[in-house]
């Protein structure tokens, strides 16, 4: 397998806060791997690196190199929104626009300048079904995204990521808001997304980490600890702190 | 009494519970409500005597020469015969009185049936009827005015007085049910002062301005451009289209503007220059329209007979609007930044996250989900721009013309303010009239932007 991302030596700093040190790490193409750890261990501001969200927070100062496909995604060349549109995000909370379902898989593609309806209706069509969100709402698209349930929201929200057709996807705890069997359907969906792209997820549930992702790593205090498969990282952890987190010690 | 049924469930509970043991405690307890209950009571019915005795007091009117009426009388009286003239007593005065009658009789009654907040709302409607009673009057003064008769009503109807007693009498039997009851009735009556008063204004207006619009005819004073008073020729379009156009325009100029600022504000200003923008736009706001209307006739009504070729005078409708377009600035500003700011941080993350440039987030993402408030923040701009007299006046011209960008005109506002100080008969009426226009227009105002922002809620 191919590899889609290189992180060497990522340093994070917030203000004099050292959020992330020396982080590397290789993510295969096609996969799907895992971010876990204790709550404030740097694990979301890690994903948020890749697509340049921490721009956005003042104070954030960062030093090391981010390869996606080979290219430096701190290049002073680089065009944050193409790389934002090369790697798509999923949040936490599900955060639809307050527009119509339509309108809020559409709203990608049209930033990006297709105009055409016919494209437009294709490209909705396919994104709601490869989030398996299709049959549930192909008969209101004119409806309010707001209406549906946090599920259905969550999948949409996937579906708009999907629209603008990324390499790469990154999921900030997307389950962490919704209910078992929502939960059990992403973890599916997550499964279906890794035959195209690259996904990598962030979140809290160990369990989680374990049914879907190929390869997990454990963050702590800003470093990664552990790094490997995730059936030998559950059943064989090398270091004594990832055993003492997934054994449920601390964290 | 509400007493006896707490004694009766209290008993109950503790020879079930107690058997005795605490009882004394107890009944300490009930005697206590008991005694404040009496408390109450007194005061109560008290104020409630006081109020039917003061209905019947007397109110003299000197038209020529006095006449003494007892106020139970006024309330059947239609009004005077003096010479050849009757002087009506206007409906409202007797409604007033009579109110304040029946409604401390219905009190009692209330009480007595342990109906207590009826009781309390009733003496509140008691606190009103005075209010209503004086503008009657007022009304009275302005028909007698007609006859050219002089007349003085001097009530022996002790108007602050019943509005006191009233208000005891309220708070007595709504204290009768507990504190917590009458908290929340305080505060519902408090809520509702602001819809009496819309309630009583719009009467007030609709009562003074209707007569003169009957006598004109309608189609007359609203469709004819001739506002000749002394000619006797009523016709204010000139007047409705000016006021319009002078309110549109200073939207279009002004509401952009606000909007650009609100987003430069909330997006892209640093913290430094941010706090510069906001508290000029707050002073802004502060400033008294005279002031405005200082401005616009040194700066903008120079400024436009200058640059304008061939332009004798700079009074117009163009120094009008870019007057008002100013005035309504603040509001817009102010309103839009919230509604922005209210926006959830998580729109704009996901947005960005989808590789949207930060100027398409704001005007794809942000101002769509704004934009209930954003059009509040207009409303109340041509809300403030509609009404708007004092600046205006002083940079409009005040030649009754139709509107052109460039020709004096006069608006609405200003029609009344130039004439009322002089005017009589049905002239003056008709300058009610015009203020009962000015209110029709921004209740449709109003009610369009209520209607066109809540079919954008049901859209999302």
């Amino acid at each position: 397998m191919s590899i889609k991302l290189k992180i060497r030596d990522l340093n994070l700093y917030y203000g004099d806060f050292h959020a992330l040190k020396n982080i590397s790490i290789d993510i295969e193409e096609n996969s799907v791997t895992a971010f876990i750890g204790p709550s404030g261990c740097g694990k979301s501001t890690c994903l948020k690196t890749i697509n340049r969200m921490n721009d956005l927070i003042d104070n954030c100062k960062i030093t090391g190199k981010i390869l996606l496909d080979g290219l430096n995604v701190y290049d002073d060349n680089i065009d944050v929104n193409l790389l934002r549109k090369k790697a798509g995000m999923v949040f936490q909370k599900p955060n639809p626009f307050p527009m119509s379902i339509y309108d809020n898989i559409a709203y990608g593609p049209r930033v990006h300048g297709i105009k055409s309806r016919s494209i437009l209706d294709e490209i909705v069509e396919k994104s709601l079904i490869s989030s398996a969100l299709w049959n549930e709402v192909k008969d209101r698209l004119k409806g309010s995204a707001l209406g549906l349930s946090g599920g259905q929201q969550q999948r949409l929200c996937i579906a708009r990521a999907l629209a603008i057709e990324p390499d790469i996807i990154l999921m900030d705890e997307p389950t962490s808001a919704l209910d078992p069997i929502s939960t059990l359907k992403i973890e599916d969906l997550v499964q279906e997304l890794k035959k195209k792209y690259t996904v990598i997820i962030v979140t809290h549930n160990m369990q989680q980490a374990a049914r879907i992702a190929d390869k997990t790593a454990f963050f702590l205090s800003g470093e990664i600890i552990e790094y490997s498969k995730t059936s030998d990282m559950f059943s064989n952890p090398a270091d004594k702190r990832t055993e003492e987190y997934i054994t449920g010690r601390f964290g | 009494m509400i007493f006896f049924k707490f004694t009766s469930i209290y008993n109950l509970f503790y020879k079930v519970r107690l058997k005795g043991a605490n009882v004394s405690v107890m009944e300490n307890i009930i005697n206590k409500s008991k005694t404040k209950s009496i408390m109450l009571i007194t005061p109560y019915i008290c104020s409630a005597i006081i109020l039917v005795l003061l209905s019947f007091k007397y109110a003299f009117y000197t038209i020529e020469k006095t006449f003494g009426v007892l106020g139970y009388n006024l309330i059947f009286s239609k009004g005077f015969l003096i010479g050849d003239n009757i002087v009506y007593i206007n409906l409202l005065t007797r409604l007033g009185i009579g109110g304040c009658l029946l409604f401390s009789i219905l009190g009692i009654i209330f009480f007595i049936c342990k109906k207590y907040l009826l009781a309390g709302l009733s003496y509140i409607i008691i606190c009103i009827c005075p209010l209503i009673a004086m503008l009657g009057d007022s009304l009275t003064d302005v028909s007698i005015v007609d006859t050219g008769l002089e007349v003085k009503v001097t009530y022996m109807f002790p108007i602050a007085f019943i509005i006191l007693f009233g208000f005891i009498g309220a708070l007595t039997s709504v204290l009768v049910m507990g504190v917590e009851t009458l908290a929340t009735c305080i505060f519902k009556s408090l809520a509702f002062i602001s819809v009496i008063s819309v309630f009583t204004i719009m009467l007030y207006v609709i009562v003074s301005g209707a007569p003169a619009i009957s006598k004109i005819g309608i189609v007359n004073f609203l469709f004819y451009d001739n506002w000749k008073p002394s000619l006797e020729q009523y016709g204010i379009l000139a007047m409705i289209c000016s006021s319009v156009a002078a309110t549109f325009g200073a939207v279009i100029i002004g509401v952009p503007i606000g909007i650009f600022t609100a987003i430069f504000l909330t997006d892209f200003a640093g913290k430094g220059i941010s706090n510069i923008i906001r508290t000029s736009v707050q002073l802004l706001a502060g400033i008294p329209s005279v002031v405005y209307g200082f401005f616009g006739m040194l700066v903008v009504v120079r400024a436009i007979k200058k640059l304008v070729p061939n332009q004798k005078v700079g009074d117009s409708l163009l120094a009008v609007i870019i007057i008002l377009a100013i005035m309504i600035l603040p509001t817009v500003v102010t309103v839009t930044e919230n509604s922005i700011k209210a926006v959830p941080n998580y729109y704009r993350e996901a947005a960005l996250a989808l590789g949207t440039t930060p100027t398409q987030t704001i005007f794809r993402v942000v101002i769509p989900a704004a934009k209930n408030g954003i059009l509040s923040g207009v409303i109340l701009g041509i809300g403030r721009a509609i009404g708007e007299t004092m600046a205006v006046i002083m940079v409009a011209g005040n030649v009754v013309n139709m509107p052109s960008l460039l020709g004096t005109v006069r608006l609405l506002t200003t029609g009344i303010v130039l004439e009322m100080s002089y005017s009589s008969g049905l002239h003056r009426q008709s300058l009610f009239a015009i203020s009962l226009v000015l209110f029709v227009f921004i209740m449709i105002v109003n009610m369009l932007f209520s209607f066109i922002s809540r079919r954008g809620v049901s859209k999302d």
